[in-house]
């Protein structure tokens, strides 16, 4: 397996609490992984680890073997880091299309003039939002607003992209979408790593699942294998489930 | 170039050429309050270049446009104009960058409350050379540059300032402070080096600050640091750029004018209540029309600002 990914102790206390405590994993080029876990077990705080929102006080994190840990989140971005928020972030007083030409600018390829117009239109198309092309994020709908800022991150061009509940909050029509959207993705050359908690998309959706508890990663395997192992429902449900 | 750039560029020659005739129309006191006005178009110009987009409030203005006054008053006398000019515009830079990469990292309040505090400092330093070095708290300023000299260097600067935030406003540098603005963490993961664009545009805005200072020193013939580093200053040009609003370039002009006006009559009206004046117009502003003058006007024909 070559590791797009390798991270290897990766560490980052808040005070007295260990919110990411020793985390080793690995990502192969193209896999879509999901990271589980139940709530405050550390996976967004692996995501802001990696995307460069926070400096890891011990470990080490690789991308094409490049060491990225600690470094600032510009540059991790232009490295091929991208990410969406768990609570969407777009740039409220840009248009959708200058929300995406942000990414494009800034990202790998740092375009500009009109030919960054003319993929910050692709993309918008792509993500099902050409016409919401000059609306204002503030004025589209909650879904509307999570492609927004899944087009921006893919404006970077990203090897990996990080989704932290990029599924959330969404209903079942919307979902489907969603999903087929994140399916649409595979098989470009961007490896995925998403926060879910939304089992049918990430029985659907992921190769293979890392889940998180207390900071500390307690399995790693296929969706079916992990969400049947007793510690890991021990974690999510108590003893009595297990 | 298309027939509607060439008819904008011929607009913009006509303007500048019709402003720049202004010194033979009017009398000393016209050119007085046209020098007034024009060197606040540029420092509220200057002002909002960087703090309009990155929504950083700087109080320091008066900072730079003293070290650019004070970098005259000590020149002028020995060195050529232009090179005067030239140091005011080196000093500022130096002054601008260490203070950019010391505290661009602060956001919101903290910002606010270190540029009105770095404005006091310079001010109480220089005092402090003046008084401990030099054994004298004022300077005189003699030079044989005219009235009319003044307000065509400012002119100038203006010109320039209007430039140099029409080319930002369509380069990637104007779209990375946008972002800032908006939502810096969000601009950060978006590969926005947020403390690069933040100084550059820190220094660029200053140097138009502190050439104001040096090119208006010759108007006063006496300075002292209270006179130069006068912390009404800073809050004029913060209330004049408000005034007309700083999400268009051309907005901090439309608060600048009205303003100007405004205190120069309160000033020979009311000249012991001009303060108590000010601060209420302040007020007004700021409770009446947040998005400025030219908010106001895009809300009224339903444009989007």
């Amino acid at each position: 397996m070559s590791g797009l990914l390798e991270v290897e102790g990766l560490t980052r206390r808040f005070g007295g609490l260990v919110a990411v405590d020793g985390l080793s994993f690995s990502i192969a080029a193209g896999e879509i992984v999901g990271l589980l876990g139940p709530n405050g077990s550390g996976k967004t705080t692996v995501l802001n680890l990696l995307s460069g929102a926070l400096r890891p006080d011990l470990g080490s994190i690789a991308l094409h073997g490049q060491a990225i840990a600690g470094k600032p989140a510009h540059r991790i971005a232009r490295l091929g880091v991208a990410r969406t928020f768990q609570i969407v972030r777009p740039l409220a007083s840009f248009t959708c299309h200058d929300n995406v030409l942000t990414g494009l600018a800034f990202g790998k390829r740092r375009a500009w003039g009109a030919q960054a117009r003319a993929d910050a239109d692709a993309l918008l198309d792509r993500v099902g939002l050409a016409r919401a092309r000059d609306a204002l994020p503030g004025e589209l709908t909650y879904i509307d607003q999570k492609r927004l800022e899944l087009a921006r991150a893919l404006a970077l061009q990203p090897d990996l992209l990080l989704l932290d509940e990029w599924l959330a909050g969404l209903n079942p029509t919307e979902l489907d979408q969603g999903i087929a959207l994140i399916q649409s993705l595979r098989g470009q050359g961007i490896t995925i790593l998403l926060v879910e908690h939304v089992m049918d998309a990430i029985r659907s959706l992921c190769d293979r699942c890392l889940v998180m508890n207390t900071g500390r990663l307690i399995a790693s395997g296929l969706p079916g294998e992990v969400l049947a192992d007793p510690e890991v429902i021990r974690a999510y449900l108590g003893d009595d489930d297990a | 170039m298309t027939a509607q750039d060439a008819l904008r560029a011929a607009g913009v020659a006509a303007a500048i050429a019709g402003l720049a005739s202004v010194p033979l129309l009017l009398g000393d006191y016209g050119l007085s309050l046209a020098i007034n006005i024009v060197s606040y178009t540029v420092l509220a110009t200057a002002w909002s270049l960087f703090s309009g987009p990155t929504r950083y409030v700087s109080l320091a203005t008066v900072a730079f446009f003293g070290i650019g006054a004070y970098t005259t008053a000590v020149f002028a006398e020995t060195l050529a104009w232009p090179l005067v000019l030239l140091i005011a515009a080196g000093v500022g830079i130096l002054v601008a960058g260490i203070v950019g990469l010391s505290t661009l990292r602060l956001s919101g309040v903290y910002f606010v409350i270190f540029t009105l505090g770095l404005a006091e400092l310079v001010r109480q330093l220089v005092t402090w050379f003046e008084v401990n070095k030099t054994r004298t708290l004022g300077r005189y300023v003699f030079t044989d540059i005219t009235a009319a000299q003044i307000y065509w260097q400012l002119l100038a600067l203006a010109v320039l300032v209007f430039a140099a935030g029409f080319l930002i406003g369509r380069s990637r540098l104007g779209l990375a402070l946008r972002a800032i603005g908006d939502d810096e963490t969000v601009a950060r993961h978006s590969g926005i080096d947020a403390t690069r664009a933040k100084v550059a545009l820190f220094v660029l805005s200053t140097v138009f600050m502190t050439l104001t200072g040096a090119i208006m020193a010759p108007r006063w013939t006496y300075i002292d640091p209270a006179i130069a580093f006068n912390p009404v200053i800073s809050f004029t040009v913060l209330i004049m750029a408000l005034l007309g609003g700083v999400h268009r370039l051309y907005g901090p002009v439309m608060g600048v004018v009205p303003l100007a006006l405004l205190f120069e009559f309160l000033l020979a009206r009311f000249p012991n209540h001009f303060s108590i004046m000010v601060g209420l117009v302040f007020i007004l502003i700021v409770y009446a029309i947040p998005r400025g003058i030219v908010g106001l006007v895009e809300q009224t024909l339903g444009r989007r600002a």
